[in-house]
């Protein structure tokens, strides 16, 4: 089944979707309007899946899909046919599709991969007592955050725990998807598989090898995370890391925010116009599981918009039907959200 | 002057070296004795050590202006490797974090490498004025120049930059320069001829046969191509100058000659280029279709051929290609294969790269307009419009790439067509005084190579069947104790 299939996966046969928010979700386009059809599609989980998605690869499978009569397209929305939904659980069958990807759980899954690996490879130079040897190409700071990493821990006792814990891994996944992730590793006299190569061995297109990798990397932080206690070294490495879904200026927001600030004061304190503040809120509204709603929606907001949109499904909400009002965009939006998260 | 002792035990203690290559121990000599200096050594005679070992002699910073981000990558690992821990590589690559951290922590590297662009950043150029620069190297240096084919107009600040910063000594160092070439690059860096050591040694690499084939067609070519990779003594390169045909023919290659061949170039991210490189060097591939990105920094030994499948820009560009075959001193050979058609190709090439008139006129009258546009051609305006530089004066200078250009690729022409000796040819051209004395070891202008008597004839190659080990396997070889055979 040719990768072009894939994108079937994203769309449904009730809902108008837009495949501009769509591609930048997968790409990891970090804004409130991306997050919301993320939720709103129920596809948050797959936030970041494809960053290096060419965006003309996309528009091409979007044009086949529709030439064959599988996508139906209205202005800048797209949903499914009858027979787009019948290719669909037919490619549900035949493809690889992330089990495991929790892209917004865990955000750093590619900067812990690089790390993992660097540490693997210096690891096992170290056993062979060899200093000369050409170190994985990754980010200086990568570098440094595994120098510093590996300062910190027992030499006597480094190679055997990280054999360990690899071996736990691996143990978990079906042979065929452990022994394609491990052409990766490398180490004293053992050479990496380019990307091309690892797939071409296993006949896959290069999305389903990267589909792999990334659902492979998400169950190993699974497996990590929930027993923490079977892997200090990778618990260890992943901890700085585990950021939590929000980015990292809408957390300080929320840091600060819970601290009891208001915007007023976090916007003088942090130099960001209060709208920026207002936008980290929303994207904390839609990522976190307990958003305080109450806190930024008074109850006579919440009776106004509740009585304008009495009954009306939430997918034909329009913030023009609040021209006569003083409600603001954000209250809208996070008055939104906070129904859309509850029908769900 | 230091003495032959401290200089044999640098040698041995951080490289491992027991003997210098021709013409490392003068530059190096030379640099010492803080005299500016001028080399031209042919490629594979280990430039990089010229400024590496002087690095430890001296008591600044060394910093290397280089004009390639793979080059770059590689110089680095090569220090890396030999453990050298204060190297820093001042790249575009470099995320905001690191960069911030690299450059509060400046004073403490060794050996600095960037690009001219990053070197006339001016908190760049503020940093390098306040360290205290022992050695300037600027490595590639026909770079440079105006008539140099990889020109880039922030070459033509590395004057100013060399005034400001003040280094003790400066060494500019190329394999390929003619002798307009030569005089420009002393000029652009405000060196006084007569006061800097020159130290020019034959660009020649004896050991390397030289020979060309023209072929009817694509088809023929490609047959032509699959023959010689099952003839010939292995390991070999093969350029190209598309990223798509040189993935297109490594997947024919694979199919027809063996497995064990990879593509590499530009579009790679850098954990597949290394997964590449990694293998090459290891011997566990045989052969590499590759773009120019590959091999400026690969200092494999006993490469053994490399073809050329389109036709190179330039014969600079030729020399540096092939010059990574038999860097062990062993017979290799470098076949350039070629059609009618490819003229044409590579014209196009090296002509689209350029704006037009009709883009220059746009661009002057409507700057703004490209404000968003990322591409070289408008980068490239955008630099002589902070420059100060007139359309009229932009206008010429263009005109004047497109023909050198041009010139370049029939030069290039006339190399092949040219029914004399080959290598005497290159070696006029880049107005070496040496004379070849021709035979059949040296290129094909009097009858085509013979591969068995070259030595370079591999009838059978050992059976590769490239079967993946588990992930037990692996795994035991790289933290366990047993070796992945």
């Amino acid at each position: 089944m040719a990768d072009y299939f894939y994108l079937l996966i994203l769309f449904d046969q009730q809902q108008w979707r837009r495949p501009l928010a769509l591609k930048a979700l997968l790409k990891g386009r970090r804004t409130v309007s991306n997050l919301y059809a993320g939720l709103d599609y129920g596809l948050l989980s797959l936030y970041q899946l494809l960053p290096h998605l060419p965006a003309e690869k996309f528009e091409q499978a979007l044009r086949q899909l529709v030439e064959a009569g599988l996508i139906a397209q209205q202005g800048r929305q797209a949903r499914l046919t009858v027979a787009g939904q019948k290719a669909k659980v037919a490619a549900n069958k035949q493809l690889f599709l992330p089990q495991h990807y929790a892209g917004l759980k865990f955000q750093n899954s590619r900067e812990f991969i690089a790390r993992l690996f660097l540490v693997t490879q210096a690891s096992s130079e170290l056993k062979k007592h060899n200093r000369h040897y050409f170190p994985l190409a990754v980010a200086w700071s990568t570098q440094q955050a595994v120098k510093n990493w590996l300062r910190q821990q027992n030499a006597q006792t480094l190679v055997s725990q990280l054999h360990q814990e690899w071996y736990l891994l691996f143990a978990t996944l079906p042979q065929w998807q452990a022994d394609y992730y491990s052409q990766f590793l490398l180490g004293h006299q053992v050479q990496p598989a380019s990307t091309q190569q690892a797939d071409h061995w296993f006949a896959w297109s290069s999305l389903t090898g990267e589909l792999v990798r990334q659902d492979t990397v998400h169950w190993f932080l699974q497996q990590v995370t929930a027993a923490p206690e079977q892997f200090p070294l990778l618990t260890s490495l992943w901890q700085p890391l585990a950021t939590g879904p929000l980015g990292t200026s809408a957390a300080q927001t929320m840091t600060l925010c819970q601290q009891g600030l208001s915007l007023t004061e976090i916007s003088r304190q942090r130099r960001i116009k209060q709208n920026t503040l207002k936008e980290h809120l929303l994207e904390a509204a839609i990522l976190l599981p307990d958003f305080p709603f109450d806190h930024y929606l008074t109850a006579s907001t919440r009776r106004q918009l509740t009585t304008i949109f009495a009954d009306q499904p939430l997918a034909t909400w329009k913030f023009s039907q609040l021209a006569a009002t003083d409600l603001s965009f954000f209250d809208y939006r996070l008055f939104q959200i906070q129904k859309r998260k509850a029908h769900d | 002057m230091i003495d032959s002792a401290k200089l044999q035990q640098t040698l041995k203690q951080h490289f491992g070296y027991t003997k210098f290559k021709t013409g490392q121990e003068s530059v190096i000599r030379s640099v010492l004795a803080g005299q500016d200096t001028f080399a031209i050594l042919p490629t594979g005679s280990g430039k990089s050590l010229c400024y590496q070992l002087p690095g430890y002699l001296v008591s600044g910073q060394v910093v290397v202006i280089s004009p390639l981000l793979s080059l770059i990558q590689d110089q680095v690992a090569q220090l890396q490797y030999l453990g050298e821990k204060r190297v820093l590589a001042l790249t575009s690559a470099l995320d905001p974090l690191t960069r911030r951290q690299s450059l509060a922590h400046f004073a403490d590297y060794k050996f600095i490498f960037l690009s001219p662009e990053m070197a006339n950043q001016r908190r760049i150029q503020r940093l390098l004025k306040q360290a205290s620069v022992a050695l300037l190297v600027i490595d590639e240096a026909h770079c440079i120049s105006q008539w140099g084919i990889d020109f880039r107009p922030d070459y033509l600040l590395l004057s100013s930059l060399r005034e400001a910063i003040q280094p003790a000594t400066t060494l500019a160092m190329t394999a390929t320069a003619t002798q307009r070439v030569q005089a420009d690059i002393l000029a652009k860096l405000g060196l006084d001829p007569t006061k800097t050591r020159q130290i020019i040694h034959s660009v020649d690499r004896r050991n390397i046969y030289l020979a060309s084939e023209a072929l009817a067609d694509e088809t023929e070519k490609k047959q032509r191509l699959i023959e010689l990779c099952c003839q010939l003594k292995r390991p070999g390169i093969i350029y190209f100058s598309s990223r798509q045909k040189a993935e297109e023919i490594a997947a024919l290659l694979q199919q027809q000659v063996t497995t064990q061949v990879a593509f590499y170039h530009g579009d790679l991210t850098s954990q597949d280029r290394f997964a590449i490189q990694q293998q090459f060097m290891q011997g566990k591939l045989a052969i590499i279709c590759a773009t120019s990105a590959f091999g400026m920094g690969i200092d494999k030994a006993d490469v053994r051929f490399v073809i050329h499948y389109h036709l190179p820009g330039s014969l600079e560009s030729y020399l540096q290609e092939i010059g990574r075959a038999g860097r062990d001193g062993q017979q290799s050979i470098a076949i350039l294969l070629y059609t009618q058609q490819d003229f044409q190709l590579q014209a196009n090439l090296q002509i689209n790269g350029l704006p037009d008139a009709t883009l220059i006129k746009r661009y002057f009258a409507h700057p703004g307009q490209f404000a968003a546009a990322q591409v070289p051609a408008i980068e490239l305006l955008k630099f002589y419009r902070q420059q100060q530089q007139s359309v009229t004066t932009v206008l010429k200078l263009f005109d004047q790439r497109r023909h050198e250009k041009l010139l370049a690729l029939r030069t290039m022409l006339a190399f092949l067509q040219n029914p004399g000796c080959k290598r005497q040819f290159i070696l006029t051209y880049f107005a070496d005084s040496k004379v070849v004395s021709h035979d059949e070891t040296c290129c094909d202008a009097s009858q085509p190579p013979n591969l068995a008597r070259l030595g370079l004839q591999q009838m059978t190659h050992p059976q590769s069947h490239t079967v993946y080990a588990t992930w037990q396997k692996r795994l035991a070889a790289i933290l366990g104790n047993t070796p992945l055979l």
